[in-house]
């Protein structure tokens, strides 16, 4: 259990740079903002930690001690940060109170669900502690040879590993799930198969409280509560959970990103523009799907922040950028074999409207499957749409921004079934999923951004009128 | 103009999706315990990791090893066996024999009993070691 240490030190490290760059952003609850900066910080600690041992493994000085080093410069730098950085006192705006009369039913429910979603977890990993297919032969293999010293790290950026078979080659995939459990291996020795379980529980868990927790801190508790139990009744979430794969950690990427750019949206505070930097640029350390997404948030994010913010959004997702530009440019041998080799293959498949339909198909059965059909995720979304109805066309439009990243990597991830040199039909059956479930924590985000928050409707009708501190407070007793 | 709300529809959509909600948790998780009662160790990751586990020690540290099987490539178990049987070797790296120098060790992956000295031979390969459970290892003859 020594693998334990260097995992809670990552977690440190994240817990003390989310802090230090986002304080004073969330104005909920302390519980909220709590779990806000633990969630957030599931990416940041791990992701800068990756980049780190990244650097340390191709420079042929990963040893134990060095790794251990590493480890503890990246918590006293952070711990720096945070007691540098954070504000002494909160510079947000008053959380909107709580007068949803049956938020304790919603507790409770998210609590059965918890405890569901949980033994699912124990349930998968004890059948497959190993992990699923890709966990296997892509994810803990990488993992395995970055973290066994001398040159056996090329491995894991060469077209050898995986006997050339379609589908598990990927030498160009970003390194941010391997480095991460491989300093866990590194440091205490050994493949402990603990590791990869945990890590895959921490990022998911790190998604799911994000999603909740931040929309508790910057829109509405209530909203929060609803948000975990859609997530909570989406298989296409809860199903990914086990596998130890890269996409609910992508997921956890974009969601951070998206969550970060919203609450930077509105002054551009630097450190908060610094930290959704720091988050889409990890995007891209993550898997190949967060090219897009890294580049549309980064681009939405300097259109939006301007000169106020440009330099921070920048300097904060160059860890991310560069390791993975390093990566592909220096270090990567072979190339993915799923991809033409020409422009003319590429048009030729793309010409192809066969293609088009299958993928839409493929998308759309993707997201029928994502849950039971009596309590399926977008059925309940439907439900609180109709009940709680939108915010304001003028406020819809005004978040309308933040959806770009997402349709950009919708719309990547669609583009790659037109071209890919796969058989189309294993290629969405095998993959699709899997790239839903990378957005869908984001997707339920951004709607439950443009829902009207339930306590609008149980306030008091003119809260700045005079006596109206008094209606509020009996209100609240009852 | 703000939209009009009905506190009580919202009430009852909420009370609904934390139902629901839950419910859905629970679905997933028996969808979970069926597959994984059908299908403990799918992969067959955790076979290979107690089959592969005598050759340790046996061959050089992160060793590039030639592999071959009696499955067939077109067998859907064929994948599964060789990406397993990487993953419980490494670092070690398996390759397919394919004519290419063959590398000084290989290792055999059996689905049943069979003369592995004449597959190994077949190949250049001389039989150096049973590891048991249908894994053989090989050193290349001279």
């Amino acid at each position: 259990m020594l693998w334990l240490v260097p995992l809670t030190i990552s977690l440190a490290c994240g817990w003390f740079v989310a802090r230090a760059l986002t304080a004073g952003a969330w104005n909920g609850p302390r519980w909220a903002t709590l779990l806000v900066e633990l969630s957030l910080g599931t990416l940041l600690g791990p992701g800068l930690a990756s980049v780190l041992y990244f650097a340390l493994v191709v420079t042929g000085s990963a040893s134990r001690g060095a790794v251990v080093g590493m480890l503890a410069a990246l918590l006293a730098a952070s711990a720096g940060l945070w007691w540098k950085l954070t504000p002494a006192s909160s510079t947000a705006g008053a959380a909107l109170e709580n007068r949803f009369p049956y938020v304790w039913a919603l507790w409770i429910a998210v609590g059965v669900g918890l405890v569901f979603f949980v033994m699912d977890f124990q349930t998968a990993s004890s059948a497959n502690p190993a992990g699923e297919w890709d966990a296997m032969s892509i994810w803990n293999l990488r993992a395995r040879y970055l973290a066994s010293g001398g040159d056996s790290w090329r491995r894991a950026v060469s077209s050898e590993m995986g006997g050339h078979m379609t589908g598990s080659t990927h030498p160009g995939y970003p390194l941010f799930l391997s480095g991460f459990i491989a300093i866990q291996w590194s440091t205490a020795g050994g493949f402990d198969e603990m590791t990869p379980i945990a890590v895959s529980l921490l990022f998911a868990a790190g998604a799911m409280i994000l999603l909740g927790a931040s929309l508790a801190s910057r829109r509405s508790v209530t909203l929060g509560l609803l948000a975990w139990l859609v997530l909570l009744a989406s298989e296409v979430f809860a199903s990914q959970a086990a596998a130890q794969y890269s996409d609910l950690l992508q997921s956890l990427a974009f969601l951070s990103a998206l969550v970060l750019l919203e609450a930077a949206g509105e002054h551009a505070e630097p450190r908060v523009v610094a930290a959704a930097g720091l988050a889409i640029g990890l995007s891209c350390w993550i898997k190949n799907e967060g090219w897009p997404f890294s580049l549309a948030a980064l681009g939405v994010g300097l259109w939006r922040f301007r000169s106020r913010g440009a330099v921070w959004l920048v300097v904060g997702a160059l860890p991310g950028f560069l390791a993975t530009a390093v990566l592909k440019m220096f270090f990567v041998q072979g190339r993915e074999d799923m991809f033409p080799r020409t422009a003319a293959e590429a048009i030729d498949k793309i010409a192809g409207a066969g293609r088009w339909w299958q993928a839409a198909l493929g998308f759309g059965k993707a997201i029928f499957d994502a849950g039971s059909p009596w309590t399926h995720p977008v059925l309940l979304a439907a439900v609180l749409a109709i009940a709680f109805r939108f915010v304001p066309a003028a406020a819809v439009r005004g978040r309308l921004w933040l959806w770009i990243p997402i349709a950009a990597t919708a719309a990547a991830e669609y583009g790659l079934y037109l071209i890919t040199t796969a058989n189309l039909d294993w290629h969405i059956s095998t993959t699709v999923s899997r790239l839903l479930a990378q957005m869908w924590p984001s997707l339920i985000w951004l709607f439950f951004l443009l829902l009207r928050a339930p306590e609008d409707a149980f306030a008091p009708a003119q809260p700045a009128a005079a006596g109206s501190s008094v209606a509020r407070s009996q209100r609240k007793r009852r | 103009m703000s939209v009009p709300t009905n506190p009580s529809l919202m009430i009852a959509a909420s009370l609904a999706v934390a139902v629901l909600g839950a419910w859905g948790a629970l679905n997933s998780y028996q969808v979970s315990a069926s597959y994984a009662e059908q299908y403990p160790d799918a992969y067959g990751g955790e076979r290979a990791q107690t089959r592969f586990a005598p050759l340790a020690g046996r061959v050089p540290a992160s060793a590039v090893l030639g592999y071959f099987t009696d499955l067939d490539p077109g067998q859907a178990a064929y994948a599964p066996a060789f990406l397993a049987a990487q993953y419980a070797v490494a670092p070690d790296t398996l390759v397919f024999l394919d004519g290419k120098a063959p590398p000084e060790w290989a290792v055999g992956n059996f689905s049943k009993p069979a003369d592995f000295a004449s597959a190994g031979a077949a190949r250049g390969y001389a039989m150096a070691a049973d590891l048991g459970n249908g894994v053989i290892l090989f050193r290349r003859k001279s």
